[in-house]
């Protein structure tokens, strides 16, 4: 296959011409250079520092609660403020940090290069998308100035339509949000479909962007309806609409309808993209070829359009009709079947494959511990007899940190490590950025693994205060926060540091074939000083090292060499 | 086709675009990028293709958006059918279908414009967006008297019917307060509707002082020979003697049906229907609801003149026993209507600022058969939010 596209005129087999204008970042300078960016490549790296930011607040509340809970009973704060903290906690971390991250950071900056194009098909709806993303969180912030929120991040009526909290604040902020994700998604499934470089044929895309095109697939199909769901909850409590109110004829189960209906998908918002890091990361360190490519690629559409069907396994102990959870207990075990797909594909590539344990690697291996681990006890809670017991205990909790911090958090570092060089043209310290990736396996571990344990054995999810014979399981946890949280100090270090005092980076470091590596680093404004044509992302053999850039370039007559899969 | 202009030093200086196999338009070869076409877009085609699948995208989300709202008002309904069947006689079913003829017709007038916008006719298209600009403004002057004759009455969601003076819950059995304070004191319907018609000369006044500035951003743009600023100002006056042309269709139509002059007992047509329903039709109170919502307006007139010769005091205790058979919770109604028609509402003056921005480019002459992306587009929406009006005027005015 790569044979005959390298004869095409044009086609980059052709080195890349020496820069002869400046990168993204030195084309111009100033505040207002970046304000009002239209580039994707600045957008992304502004949603990079707003969604890292947001992930600090978010992380400096989770280590509140575990401070809290490491004796039963007060411990740092009052009972009212844990309500708070772990609302808030959950509430910036769904939806100022995982939902956004990997599509509005990583996703902005790399997949219009991977295509060959020169910016997303809407550029203005992209900075507004970011503005929104800020608008969202200055109603955040605005929520916990002003009398906090303690809903838990679901807003369970009819709690959030009686608490004397911020529930407007934050629910506009939730509403607002939702437009952010709405825009991305739109402009990811434009972009994909019209503005792909010559050649770039649907089963050349790779295996990031499909990921990232199934997920805004599920940004433009669910999130309208939590924005309709969130407006009905601030007119519920502003005006007293009496939908969701039982005293008004109203059903306060419904809101949980609607709110699942939504955020059942947007657990894949939030997976769906970390997959695909994981399948570029994993090819590329292996040096193989990605095994079983349109297996991966239509798993995660698939992914994405099994999500909508299993919303009500969020609700089997809410009262809705036990025919109906039967029915969603079924159907939720079939969305195992394309998680295990990627799996199996994963470690087939790995298979025979040249592994090299860099960073980017060290954390997707971390990924495929974890996400096994979060994905299998998701068919225990899955399971309608199973999850009765286990409903709102910690299992649950472990269950979903293992899934969304174990894997899409741990997919997006390695995404960030894996990127680095291409965003900011710098390297960074290898043997830190290892150390940070076991500090944060271990610490994760240690955090959530007693988490299961707790919550077989009874311990209820967001309460205060719990029986002593749990503490030690407690404090086993907490310890595993501070680790945990010393492990991204770490990673967070070594990126600073990279930018301060970090070797400049080849154009190529890691020896990808995927286009972004087939251009400087970093990038310059239109992403290309030559022509891109698409062609096998995964041919990894064709890229040959040389020492004299400590990079690798592509060798056109390795493609005849060797074979292409 | 006079601003298809070479601009070699649109961004990518010095580089050709990217040669693509179907090069149309015969008069531009490669490296040719005309300044309607965005830097990051090869060629026309590419952008139109883009610009298409976004709105369809987005019309796809606003879809799930009121879908929602259509779940919710299935499932309320369901539940509750005889809230439905009792409150949607509050609503004026001819105001109803008034908007709904507006709004087919604009999305005529729409779709014309996207003809003349394909085949370049500048002052063709400038015409149709007026014409719909015009219709959308007509349809909020309507929705704006509706509005205001329900707040005269104290028709408003059910949190206002629950807390306005709380003297209700105990005094009048559970029943919603509101109401039975608008049976009671709102019973002189010559005074009720004397109110409204305040209201609305009050929101006229304001309108047309408003008026001044559209009118005064004409003559600047006059003036200055600045053509954005005058059609814009263009745009804005159409809006807002559309707006006051449906408040008066709404007045007129409101006069039609409802009895004027009459000092005493006047019972405004729904009230007429619900309440003057027994002195007609004797003791069928079982199935009351029902019966109401079959009854025309015109019945209703015809039984008012009865009661105008009968005793006010026997009416307003007429009226006081009806209470006790009034659903309950009824005042959900009004909370989905507000709800839905008031989203609509919104969405109909998103689209007013989309037509206006259309209308002040059109003007300027910015399009042509090689670019008119944005008013197809538009034109998409704004069928969307028609459409949508057409699922929520049966929805909410025609039940039975």
């Amino acid at each position: 296959m790569a044979t005959d596209i390298s004869t095409t005129p044009g086609s980059h087999t052709q080195p890349v011409p020496p820069q002869t204008e400046p990168d993204y970042l030195h084309v111009s300078s100033g505040f207002s250079s970046w304000a009002f960016t239209l580039d994707h490549k600045r957008i992304g790296i502004m949603y990079l520092i707003g969604v890292m930011a947001a992930f600090a607040l978010g992380g400096v509340f989770a280590l509140i609660l575990r401070t809290e809970l490491l004796t039963p009973g007060p411990t740092i704060i009052s009972a009212d403020w844990y309500n708070q903290m772990f609302t808030l906690h959950g509430a910036v971390m769904v939806f100022l940090f995982i939902i956004p991250s990997i599509p509005g950071a990583l996703g902005n900056f790399v997949v219009p290069i991977m295509l060959g194009t020169k910016d997303v098909a809407f550029p203005q709806m992209n900075l507004a998308s970011f503005y929104l993303w800020v608008g969202g969180a200055i109603f955040f912030v605005a929520a916990l100035l002003t009398g906090g929120l303690d809903t838990g991040w679901t807003f369970y009526t009819p709690y959030s339509t009686t608490t004397s909290t911020s529930v407007i604040a934050a629910t506009f902020g939730a509403f607002i949000l939702g437009f952010s994700s709405i825009f991305t998604g739109l402009n990811f499934i434009v972009t994909v479909h019209t503005m792909r470089a010559p050649g770039m044929s649907w089963f050349r895309i790779p295996l990031f962007v499909w990921a990232i095109y199934a997920t805004a697939i599920i940004q433009v199909l669910a999130t309208p309806v939590l924005g309709i769901t969130l407006l009905m909850l601030i007119a519920e409590r502003a005006l007293g609409l009496g939908i969701f109110d039982p005293k008004m004829g109203g059903d306060p189960v419904l809101f949980q309808h609607f709110f699942w209906f939504y955020s059942h998908p947007a657990v894949y918002i939030m997976i769906l993209p970390a997959m695909g890091i994981i399948s570029e990361l994993i090819s590329t360190y292996s040096r193989r070829h990605i095994f079983g490519y349109r297996f991966i690629a239509f798993s995660s559409v698939g992914l994405a359009l099994l999500g909508f069907l299993v919303w009500g396994h969020h609700m089997f102990t809410s009262g809705q009709s036990p025919a109906m959870s039967v029915i969603f207990s079924a159907l939720t075990f079939s969305v195992a079947i394309p998680s295990a797909v990627k799996v199996f594909n994963w470690l087939a590539t790995m298979y025979r494959g040249s592994i090299s344990l860099a960073t980017p690697m060290c954390y997707a291996l971390a990924f495929l511990f974890l996400f096994t681990i979060g994905g299998l006890t998701g068919l225990f809670l899955g399971t309608l007899v199973v999850d009765v017991p286990l409903h709102d205990t910690y299992f649950v909790v472990a269950h979903f940190h293992y899934v969304m911090m174990g894997g899409t958090l741990i997919a997006f570092l390695g995404g960030i490590f894996h990127w680095w060089p291409k965003m900011t043209g710098k390297m960074y310290n290898e043997f830190w950025g290892q150390v940070s990736s076991v500090i944060v396996f271990l610490g994760f571990n240690l955090t959530f693994f007693p988490q299961f344990i707790l919550g077989t054995r009874g311990m209820p999810r967001r309460y205060y205060n719990y029986v002593p014979e749990f503490q030690s399981l407690h404090v086993m946890s907490t310890v595993g926060a501070y680790v945990l949280g010393l492990g991204l100090t770490i990673a967070l270090a070594v990126l600073i540091h990279s930018l301060m005092r970090g070797k400049k980076a080849p154009n190529n470091p890691w020896g990808a074939a995927t286009l972004e590596w087939q251009t400087t680093s970093p990038p310059p404004l239109y992403n290309f000083n030559y022509e891109p044509v698409g062609r096998d992302p995964y041919a990894l053999h064709e890229m040959e090292y040389d020492a004299s850039i400590d990079g690798y370039k592509h060798n056109p007559e390795l493609a005849k060499l060797a074979p292409a899969h | 086709m006079t601003t298809v202009t070479d601009h070699s030093h649109h961004g990518d200086a010095g580089k050709p675009s990217v040669g693509h196999e179907h090069d149309a338009h015969g008069g531009h070869g490669h490296g040719d990028h005309p300044d309607f076409v965005a830097h990051h877009f090869d060629t026309p085609e590419q952008q139109f293709d883009a610009g298409k699948l976004g709105i369809w995208l987005f019309l796809v989300t606003e879809i799930l958006f009121f879908s929602g709202l259509f779940v919710a008002y299935t499932i309320y309904r369901t539940v509750h059918p005889e809230i439905f069947e009792y409150a949607h006689q509050f609503l004026n079913k001819y105001l109803g279908a008034i908007n709904t003829g507006v709004l087919l017709f604009s999305s005529l007038t729409m779709a014309w414009g996207v003809r003349c916008a394909q085949l370049g006719k500048r002052w063709g298209l400038v015409n149709c967006l007026g014409l719909t600009l015009f219709c959308a403004a007509v349809f909020l002057g309507v929705k704006t008297f509706e509005y205001a004759e329900k707040y005269e009455k104290r028709l408003l969601w059910s949190g206002s019917f629950v807390s306005a003076p709380d003297l209700g819950k105990e005094a009048w059995g559970g029943k919603p307060a509101a109401h039975v304070l608008h049976v009671n004191m709102e019973s002189d319907h010559a005074t009720l509707n004397k109110r409204v018609e305040d209201d609305l000369g009050y929101i006229m006044k304001l309108w047309f002082w408003v008026l001044m500035l559209p009118l005064a951003m004409m003559l600047v743009g006059h003036w200055m020979n600045y053509r954005s600023l005058r059609s814009t100002g263009i745009g804005g006056l159409i809006a807002i003697i559309g707006i006051m042309a449906g408040i008066q269709t709404g007045l007129i139509i409101h006069h039609q049906l409802e009895p004027h002059g009459s000092e005493h007992g006047e019972v405004a047509h729904v009230e007429g229907d619900a309440h003057a329903d027994p002195a007609k039709s004797g003791e069928s109170d079982s199935e009351l609801a029902t019966d109401k919502a079959d009854h025309e307006p015109k019945d209703a007139k015809t039984v008012e003149k009865e009661l105008v010769a009968g005793n006010a005091t026997e009416t307003e205790i007429h009226q006081f026993d009806r209470a006790e058979q009034i659903p309950r919770n009824w005042s959900v109604f009004f909370s989905i209507y507000y709800f839905m028609t008031g989203l609509h509402a919104f969405h109909i003056i998103g689209g007013m600022i989309a037509i206006t921005w259309l209308l002040v480019r059109a003007v300027n002459n910015e399009f042509h058969s090689l670019y008119f992306g944005p008013v197809d587009y538009v034109g998409l929406y704004w069928h969307l939010v028609d459409l949508i009006w057409i699922y929520l005027f049966p929805l909410l005015y025609l039940i039975h």
